[in-house]
């Protein structure tokens, strides 16, 4: 049925980096369920790009910084 | 680790199945040993709903009681993730629907016994939910 999302993602390393920040905590700041975190970093969910902004707005770096569209 | 709205979609499965089962292995056989007059499935109609009604509010307790933390810490029960998921499910399960009633529209309008067209919309019905629950446990587990 649905293919894995073509889009990468750093949001495990960004965590890691942000003093191991949990998903929990992560899906709180942004305003999602804690599934829906898992599911992006495992690259199972694209999110809107409005919860995608919010994700990079929480590690204060750019858009491109935690997500990626590489080519084929 | 399954969220709160995946086990209540399990559960709703869960009582489709056995009330549907229940239905069909009470029914069924009746239709090989005699004529439609005399098959007994009103009264089963009537016992498979409440089975489905109360596997589905045990269930959903227990899915609640499993998933109190969650739903205790996460003030957001209004997950987008989770209203993708649910509208490609209802998508889908309405479409089998769809497919249902006009089958039994055509049985209707072909005067065909009403045990047909009842029993068309009851267990087109029970499979149409089953299918959009399926679509969308497929969705949880294997991404959207």
């Amino acid at each position: 049925m649905a293919k894995p999302t073509p889009i990468i993602n750093e949001i495990r390393t960004l965590r890691f980096h942000a003093g191991e920040m949990t998903q929990a905590e992560l899906a709180r700041q942004v305003g999602v369920t804690r599934q829906t975190i898992i599911a992006i970093e495992q690259g199972k969910y694209s999110p809107s790009l409005e919860v995608a902004f919010k994700i990079a707005r929480v590690f204060k770096v750019g858009l491109d910084a935690v997500f990626q569209y590489p080519e084929d | 680790m399954s969220g709160f709205l995946e086990k209540l979609n399990r559960a709703a499965a869960i009582g489709t199945i056995l009330a549907l089962g229940w239905y069909l292995i009470r029914v069924v056989p009746q239709l090989t040993s005699g004529p439609l007059d005399d098959v007994s499935w009103k009264g089963e109609m009537m016992i498979a709903v409440v089975i489905f009604v109360a596997t589905l509010i045990a269930d959903s307790i227990r899915a609640a009681i499993a998933s109190r933390e969650e739903l205790v810490e996460a003030d957001v029960l209004d997950d987008e993730r989770d209203d993708v998921i649910e509208r490609r499910g209802d998508a889908w399960g309405g479409h089998a629907m769809h497919a249902v009633a006009f089958i039994a529209l055509i049985l209707l309008v072909l005067d065909s016994d009403p045990f047909w067209a009842a029993n068309t919309l009851f267990v087109g019905a029970m499979l149409a939910g089953l299918t959009s629950m399926l679509v969308k446990w497929m969705s949880y587990r294997g991404g959207v």
